[in-house]
């Protein structure tokens, strides 16, 4: 049946945002962790990147997770030279976690999820619908 | 009397087809919202006169169960394409818009009603010509 395909598709769309929001969470939980010793290195943020992927045994093309990976980008740099990490020159590293960033990826990924639900609700009617047409 | 061998009625059967192949396209795009360079893909426009056109040819029936049906089942599947505008693309490649998909699945849903409902009014008449307007419908 179709309509069984079409809700595979969304389930696997739900659950990928699912993953997204578990590694935003991991970035949001870690905002502020440093390292412990002067030399280390403070958290880096985590990316998650998705790819089309097709179900063979339902001919579907379904979305899974790609890759979980690491942000790059330089730390941010704070003046206090009592924080236990900090350096010779009293400068302490701090994650690349913006949690304003955060947020907005936490919303969008609320948002595709409330799609891929929808999407489920619309194939689950007409599936219904068909069904109804039994008892006439 | 086979009722999927009347006209009318493979013609909803196909139209409803092609309704439930579009929601499992729409549905793979949305799970696909964020998947960097996928490009939505949408069913070629159902024609109600090609429909009616493949309806009138002519096909080998199958008088054994041995007998093979060819590649394409009953009604055939949809051809797939690529959305040749899309609406707008991310920096990352991906041109789903979700509003846009959502638009569209609505549309497939109240179509999929509209055809429901002219099935049930045709075994509606069907069962008023059997049995005359005693029944009532």
């Amino acid at each position: 049946m179709d309509l069984y395909k079409s809700m595979a598709a969304s389930a696997a769309g739900m659950k990928a945002q699912g993953a997204r929001l578990k590694v935003i969470s991991e970035n949001l939980a870690n905002a502020n962790t440093t390292a412990e010793t002067p030399g280390d290195l403070p958290y880096r943020r985590k990316t998650i990147t998705f790819a089309n992927e097709l179900d063979r045994k339902l001919g579907v093309e379904t979305v899974k997770v790609a890759k979980i990976g690491v942000d790059k980008s330089d730390f941010e740099r704070r003046y206090d030279p009592s924080h236990p990490s900090a350096d010779a020159d009293g400068y302490v590293l701090l994650p690349n976690v913006s949690t304003l960033v955060e947020a907005m990826d936490m919303r969008e990924a609320q948002r595709t999820y409330e799609a891929n639900l929808s999407a489920i609700d619309t194939a689950r009617q007409m599936l219904t619908r068909t069904l109804e047409l039994l008892r006439t | 009397m086979d009722l999927g061998n009347m006209g009318l009625f493979k013609l909803l059967s196909r139209r409803m087809d092609w309704l439930t192949q579009r929601q499992e396209t729409l549905s793979q795009n949305i799970a696909n919202a964020d998947t960097p360079d996928y490009k939505p893909n949408d069913l070629k426009p159902f024609n109600f006169r090609d429909a009616l056109a493949d309806a009138r040819r002519l096909k080998p029936s199958t008088t054994s169960t041995t007998h093979l049906t060819g590649t394409l089942g009953p009604g055939g599947i949809a051809k797939e394409q690529r959305q040749r505008d899309p609406y707008e693309t991310a920096p990352d490649g991906n041109a789903v818009v979700l509003e846009e998909q959502m638009l569209k699945q609505s549309q497939t849903s109240n179509d999929y009603q509209t055809m429901i409902n002219l099935y049930r009014k045709q075994v509606g008449m069907i069962k008023m010509a059997i049995r005359g307007n005693s029944g009532g419908m």
